[in-house]
């Protein structure tokens, strides 16, 4: 713990040197098995004519083009997109490695558009999981080491840290491969690692950039499974990029980009009570059912003309 | 979590990391054999100027004087003056070294008195010039000489030039042995200082005027000389009191005698040819060297750095190698392999992109990624130091069991332009080189040891530096989203 107080008090620092310290307050460290202090009132992502440009052979191109979207704490959300929509990127701002080109993007109610790289490391650390399509893992650290690195930036001691990785990889059936290095597990097994790794820090989300892509059917099911039973019985948020439409059908939200705008925002459990506020936000109703609802079936939310 | 990331990293990259320490080891092992060597020679110098020199003499003072037109007279021969043995003729010839010219006692003792040194004594080098060959060669030289020509008379004839013995030279054999007059109230200052006694002893107080001898062992071997055994100087019989090997084993002087009987041996009573100096402090020679140029202004004023300068032979041109090509090369070395540590490094940095991306994306700051990228350059310039160590021991030790050993000469005498007999019998006599013989030796100290560790780690520092400067410009979301 003493680490992380450290790491916290170097970017609270940060903040007062930005003159951010009243608008941002840092996570305080969580005791292992302590529950998730979840954000009861107020959306834990809100966007506001996000814009992220990136220069490509001298020309400006707009990844994200003036983007609104508000996200509730608790959702499980899909996020679509034809390749170069912007998904992907989306998926980097909310997890805090990158910073808006311009617009707000706040994370429970602290702008990280104007946050140090010192303070967007701290949201990384603390608030948010990261599932990647290849996996990366360490291929050099056995399952449980992989695991352990989560906890490496926040001060953990070793015998504790053992003892939660030990514990998130049993949250995800894989206890007997804990000796294991990546390279002698199967690819679902080594993307049970990295949720594994995702989770042991008790994050607020679980950001996961196309986590079957790389498996085959019956992996993928077990993947989404997993995933699914993080929302529902963990209480995280999910956000999920995917190509694959029968993932993207089992999630109460799709959102649809292209060419960096957001083009549809709907809900598909059925229940139909989904709605846009003038400012944007979606209301959405917590699931009431896992049962998967085809993208054609779902209702629009009004999608954002480009 | 950091020594096992370290480790396995380094396992799993062994090729990288072999060739990195490798690389470093390579260098640091140069540094240390040629560091080595320097050393190796800087010794053996030190050993030369001993033997050369004596040890604890700090300074010396000696005085050029040309050659002057009388001793022309010293190497003429008639048969009057030589010792016949059936065919050939025999003469011994004594002299104070030809082209040295002498100081008066008072001197020495004026030198002594000086500010800052410790300690002064006069020596006088002489030569014994042992002329024979033909008997009736001679003869008819004689009478030649008597009706106007003569050898020694002018340079010889065309092509004839030098000290060769080629067609037309007479047929005479010189032989020189060398011989110094030593103050024997100090014998620790002056030629036998650099000298061990191999039996018997050296002189005594109280036998500055006795007709002792001591010899070196080469000497004594080659006239089979012992203890007790007399040795005829001149006129005069002398007893073998001890005989020595000179420390380096070089040969220098072959007779040592008391400097009052040296003196009389050639007419030379209360002058010597040498003044050794030992001053007060290392710090103080070059004063102590300015004081004695003032009072001598004619005197050559010698110190053992300044005669370190005129050693030659495969000593100087071992310090010159080990200075020189051994220095650059590994300079030259070591910066190639601190080069291709850094690229090395920076090349592994740059294919742990999606690695380092993932780790600040799960929330390591820079600075752990830096100290894990750091720790793994450091191991391995751990491993470099080690390997670079032994490697640089074993060099040494090989350089210094099969090189061959080194050969010092040093020549303090006048050039000689004469041509002809006269010419050749002053070379002979003149030549006041002197050879010394060094065994070669490589020491690798402690110091030695920590500076090629440090030189590893500082390698490894400047690798670790280079591929911790280019994880920490990494961007995660970069780094991510050149793989995705």
């Amino acid at each position: 713990m003493k680490r992380l107080d450290i790491e916290i008090e170097e970017a609270r620092t940060a903040l007062d040197q930005s003159g951010l310290a009243d608008e941002w307050s840092l996570p305080q460290p969580v005791p292992a098995g302590s529950a998730v202090p979840r954000s009861a009132a107020g959306p834990l992502y809100r966007l506001d004519a996000v814009q992220k440009l990136f220069t490509r052979r001298g020309a400006r191109v707009a990844a994200l083009d003036g983007v609104d979207l508000t996200i509730q704490s608790g959702e499980f959300v899909i996020v679509m997109g034809s390749t170069g929509s912007g998904k992907s990127t989306l998926l980097m701002l909310l997890g805090a490695l990158d910073r808006p080109s311009s617009g707000t993007l706040s994370c429970e109610g602290q702008d990280l558009s104007r946050l140090g790289e010192s303070g967007l490391c701290a949201v990384r650390g603390r608030l948010v999981g990261f599932v990647f399509q290849s996996f990366n893992l360490i291929p050099t650290l056995t399952a449980v080491e992989n695991v352990e690195t989560a906890l490496v930036p926040l001060g953990v001691g070793a015998g504790e840290r053992r003892e939660r990785a030990l514990a998130a990889l049993a949250d995800v059936g894989l206890s007997q491969r804990a000796g294991h290095v990546p390279g002698e597990l199967s690819g679902g097994e080594q993307q049970r690692v990295a949720i594994a790794r995702a989770l042991v820090k008790d994050p607020h989300v679980l950001l996961a950039d196309e986590p079957t892509g790389n498996l085959d059917e019956k992996t993928r099911d077990d993947i989404v499974g997993v995933l699914e039973s993080v929302w529902r019985e963990r209480g995280k948020t999910l956000i999920v990029v995917t190509h694959d439409s029968a993932v993207a059908a089992r999630a109460p939200r799709l959102i649809r980009l292209h060419e960096g705008r957001v083009v549809e925002d709907v809900r598909q459990n059925g229940t139909g009570v989904v709605s846009r506020a003038a400012d944007g936000t979606v209301a959405a109703t917590p699931p009431a059912a896992a049962t998967a609802v085809p993208e054609a079936a779902g209702t629009p939310v009004g999608a954002t003309a480009p | 979590m950091f020594f096992t990331y370290v480790w396995r990293e380094l396992r799993r990259r062994k090729r990288q990391a072999l060739l990195t320490s490798l690389g470093l080891a390579l260098g640091v092992a140069l540094v240390v054999i040629v560091s080595a060597v320097t050393a190796g020679v800087g010794d053996a110098q030190q050993d030369v100027l001993k033997s050369l020199y004596g040890v604890g003499t700090d300074v010396t003072v000696t005085k050029s004087v040309e050659m002057q037109q009388s001793m022309r007279g010293q190497f003429r021969m008639s048969t009057d003056d030589v010792e016949k043995v059936g065919d050939q003729f025999v003469r011994d010839t004594v002299i104070a070294t030809p082209g040295a010219g002498t100081f008066l006692e008072e001197r020495v003792t004026e030198i002594s008195r000086m500010d800052d040194v410790a300690a002064s004594v006069g020596g006088l080098l002489l030569t014994n010039a042992r002329v024979s060959g033909d008997y009736e060669w001679l003869e008819q030289s004689e009478q030649l000489e008597q009706s106007g020509g003569g050898f020694g008379q002018g340079p010889p004839p065309e092509g004839e030039a030098g000290a060769g013995q080629g067609a037309g030279m007479p047929p005479i054999e010189i032989t020189t042995y060398s011989m110094a007059g030593v103050d024997v109230s100090d014998v620790e200052l002056g030629p036998l200082g650099s000298v061990e006694v191999v039996d018997g002893r050296l002189f005594e107080p109280g036998e500055e005027a006795d007709y002792v001898a001591v010899v070196s062992g080469s000497y004594a071997k080659q006239e089979e000389l012992a203890v007790g055994d007399a040795l005829t100087v001149g006129e005069n019989e002398y007893e073998v009191i001890g005989t020595v090997a000179s420390q380096a084993g070089g040969e220098g002087v072959n007779v040592y005698l008391p400097l009052v009987r040296a003196q009389k041996l050639v007419d030379s009573e209360g002058k010597v040819n040498q003044i050794y100096v030992r001053a007060g402090s290392a710090e103080s020679i070059p004063a102590v060297e300015a004081r004695i140029a003032e009072l001598l202004p004619a005197a050559t004023v010698t110190s053992a750095e300044d005669l370190a300068e005129q050693v030659s032979g495969s000593l100087g041109n071992a310090s010159s190698l080990a200075d020189r090509l051994g220095t650059w090369l590994a300079i030259a070395v070591l910066a190639a392999a601190f080069l291709v540590a850094g690229l090395l490094t920076m090349a592994g940095v740059s294919r742990r992109t999606t690695e380092f991306g993932t780790l600040k994306a799960i929330g390591w700051r820079s600075r752990r990624i830096v100290g894990q990228v750091m720790g793994e350059s450091l191991l391995q310039g751990v491993i470099g130091a080690v390997l670079g160590v032994g490697l640089g021991v074993l060099g040494a030790v090989l350089v210094a069991q099969l090189s061959p050993d080194l050969q010092a000469s040093v020549s303090t005498g006048p050039e000689i332009q004469e041509g002809g007999m006269v010419g050749r019998m002053a070379g002979e006599l003149l030549d006041t080189t002197q050879t010394v013989s060094i065994e070669m030796t490589a020491p690798v100290g402690l110091e030695l040891v920590l500076l090629a560790v440090g030189l590893a780690l500082a390698g490894a520092v400047f690798a670790g530096v280079l591929g911790g400067w280019r994880a920490a410009r990494l961007r995660p979301a970069e780094a991510l989203r050149r793989v995705e």
